[in-house]
């Protein structure tokens, strides 16, 4: 298929692993916008397959339409779903958590992380808006925890001290840092969860976020310059 | 490459054809006849033009990973009556 320059927002621009990113879907990088699944697909497809290879074996990410469908589905889609997901082998999965409470219509206000940590079988909450997507969250930890019974126990929740944003728009940036922050860690070896709380603290800044926002967009227009086709 | 309507050849053997359903996230479920080596775009667009909605608000799903639309039900090694998802996207700030 020849590739599209055109002004169409909805026109195909990057074929990049699973996801198909629009010029619309890529536009949300370009300013102070909120982002969709889409780039938070992208930017996990990028951490595990090119930037921590490494630790692809035993971390699992989950995306914003995976985490959707958990939320949603019957006890016996969800083992379905996540029978591909070798959930034994894993020792870090982390899953964008999004509040959208209709099923049937695109939405939602704010993202968040839910990550599980096999060493201490618990699940933490990071959450760049405290008092938000409580009980989205809580929802996932409940489906997911029912996949990860070690011993008869499904694992603890807490809610993790996380930075704050200071602005309306940048959930999904402090989502996809997090994300990043903890596959680093895992990719050092040793994951201190306890000492996540202070690395959050002192690299979780606002000039971070801004930062990571454009590498994620120059990322995405690496990819398409290089002519992936799509 | 093969490539013809979805459902208009009895006489070809069933064992090149499947039957497959995507459901929608409100419950709903569309049904499909494919031949297994038809491409998942004409699916997608043939399920978004039924649903008068665009390819750009929906990603779709199977086994927990995202359909491309240039992969076949083949590669994905589906089965008659397997069930593809259909997400339309979130948004969060």
């Amino acid at each position: 298929m020849p590739r599209t320059d055109s002004e169409d927002p909805d026109s195909k621009v990057l074929s990049y692993g699973d996801v198909l990113l629009r010029k619309s879907d890529v536009d949300l990088l370009r300013g102070p916008f909120w982002l969709n699944d889409q780039i938070i697909a992208f930017y996990y497809e990028y951490l595990l397959n090119e930037a921590h290879k490494l630790i692809q074996k035993v971390t699992l990410l989950l995306g914003g339409a995976t985490t959707f469908f958990l939320a949603h589905a019957g006890s016996e889609d969800v083992q379905a779903m996540a029978r591909s997901w070798q959930l034994p082998s894993r020792s870090l999965i982390i899953a964008a958590i999004n509040d959208n409470p209709y099923v049937d219509e695109a939405g939602g206000s704010h993202w968040s992380l839910l990550a599980y940590t096999r060493q201490d079988h618990t699940f933490r909450h990071y959450n760049s808006s405290k008092g938000l997507n409580r009980d989205a969250a809580r929802k996932g930890a409940d489906v997911l925890g029912r996949l990860l019974v070690q011993e008869g126990k499904t694992p603890a929740y807490v809610e993790a001290k996380t930075p704050q944003q200071s602005n309306g728009n940048d959930c999904g940036i402090y989502l996809l840092a997090i994300t990043e922050m903890l596959c680093n860690e895992r990719a050092t070896g040793a994951l201190d969860i306890l000492d996540m709380e202070q690395v959050l603290t002192e690299l979780l800044t606002p000039a971070h976020i801004s930062r990571l926002r454009s590498r994620i967009l120059k990322l995405i227009t690496d990819r398409i310059r290089a002519g992936n086709p799509v | 490459m093969a490539d013809s309507g979805e459902d208009k050849k009895p006489d070809v053997s069933s064992t090149e054809h499947l039957n497959l359903k995507v459901r929608s996230q409100d419950g709903t479920t569309t049904f499909f006849k494919a031949k297994k080596t038809t491409k998942f775009s004409k699916l997608i667009s043939a399920f978004c033009a039924k649903q008068s909605i665009s390819e750009a608000e929906v990603v779709f799903m199977f086994d927990g990973e995202r359909l491309r639309g240039e992969q076949t039900p083949e590669e994905l090694d589906m089965q008659n009556d397997d069930t593809i998802d259909a997400m339309i996207h979130q948004v969060g700030g």
